[in-house]
């Protein structure tokens, strides 16, 4: 019995740390053209982590900023770039890019029901 | 342009604060300046290296590269200038210094070479864009200019304030504000590790961004200071706090150990 106690524990840490599969990560794509966020506004799910990948189709570069969603990323002109964000309650966060805030801005909706 | 200075101002800002104060505190222990040259020198070498492998370190570590980096150096930065502010305190006596010289110049390298590592990568990053592109560049080579000179104007004015101060309270003073600069990089360095899905993200403690928004000219100034983070996580308390705990007590500690070094000195005369 007492030798069953052990395996059963690795057992269940190896499920634990098994369970959150990177698949199951959603991916959501933004995309830079003239300074310009498409889509300027991306629903996504409450409750649920996602990966932004932002592909920058400008020779410049750009910074995907927001402090609603407490991000910043550098983001190369022709290269793209991932950040992680939430899970998050309903509600609108905006962001913007910080290199070119007067036309680049946008926001993300988090959504109970998509 | 404006876009341009406040950018360059908030980049230049960060890393003047850290080399004013350690070039005023350095100053008052009659160590010599040319070593902050040769750290900023290194810093600027490391922005070089650090620019010329940017994409690759990007797309790194499934595309997080850059956040890890980010962490690694906020880290770095805070540990070197929690080993710089013990040195300091270890010369509240300057009879008996408590640590060798060379650890207030490797801290002097580490923190200042890493410091201006990711400030300038970034302005380097924002300005080569303009470079590639068909957009007139002239106006944000004068709006980084003005930024520029407006930061280091705020450099010269904390400079000439602790430079002022006497030789103990010029120490104390610098040691003392290092703590919450210290403390704010490691909040930084938190933020990427959350954005780079290293750490758990939460839900906010509080959020101060009705009192003061970051956007805000106020918030901008705190952020370049002292990292201000409106809607801070348990784990960006639970660092932040850690960071100011070992610092204060590290310094308690050091300044006991200078006090007691004294009073043998004393003794065995």
């Amino acid at each position: 019995m007492k030798t069953r106690i052990p395996a059963l524990m690795i057992a269940i840490i190896g499920m634990a740390a098994m369970s959150p599969t990177r698949g199951a990560t959603p991916e959501f794509v933004i995309e830079i053209k003239d300074h310009l966020f498409y889509p300027s506004e991306l629903t996504i799910p409450s409750g649920v982590k996602i990966k932004l990948r932002i592909v920058n189709n400008d020779a410049t570069a750009e910074e995907f900023e927001s402090y609603e969603l407490n991000r910043e990323k550098v983001i190369r002109g022709g290269r793209s770039g991932t950040v992680f964000i939430g899970p998050l309650p309903a509600g609108e966060y905006p962001f913007f890019g910080e290199f070119y805030p007067k036309t680049a801005q946008g926001k993300i909706l988090v959504v109970d029901e998509i | 342009m404006t876009s341009a200075l406040i950018i360059i101002l908030g980049e230049v800002v960060e890393a003047m604060l850290i080399i004013s104060l350690l070039m005023a505190a350095t100053g008052s222990i009659g160590m010599n300046r040319g070593w902050i040259v040769v750290a900023i020198l290194i810093g600027l070498a490391g922005a070089g290296l650090y620019a010329d492998y940017f994409d690759a370190i990007s797309d790194a570590f499934d595309g997080v590269g850059q956040e890890l980096t980010n962490a690694t150096t906020l880290f770095g930065v805070c540990l070197c200038l929690m080993f710089f502010s013990f040195f300091l305190i270890g010369q509240l006596r300057p009879a008996a210094p408590l640590f060798p010289l060379w650890v207030g110049i490797i801290a002097l390298f580490g923190s200042i070479g890493l410091a201006i590592t990711r400030e300038v990568v970034e302005i380097y990053i924002y300005i080569s864009g303009y470079l590639l592109s068909p957009e007139p560049v002239q106006p944000i080579l004068i709006g980084g200019a003005l930024g520029t000179g407006i930061a280091l104007s705020m450099g010269a004015l904390i400079y000439y304030a602790v430079s002022n101060l006497k030789r103990r309270q010029s120490l104390i003073v610098s040691c003392i504000v290092l703590v919450p600069i210290s403390a704010g990089l490691v909040l930084q360095g938190v933020t990427y590790l959350m954005q780079a899905d290293k750490l758990p993200a939460q839900s906010p403690l509080w959020d101060t961004s009705s009192l003061i928004p970051e956007d805000s000219v106020i918030g901008e100034l705190l952020f370049s200071l002292f990292s201000y983070e409106a809607t801070p996580t348990p784990l960006h308390v639970a660092f932040y706090v850690s960071t100011v705990g070992v610092m204060l007590l590290g310094m308690l500690l050091v300044s006991r150990l200078a006090a007691s070094g004294q009073n043998n000195s004393v003794k065995y005369a």
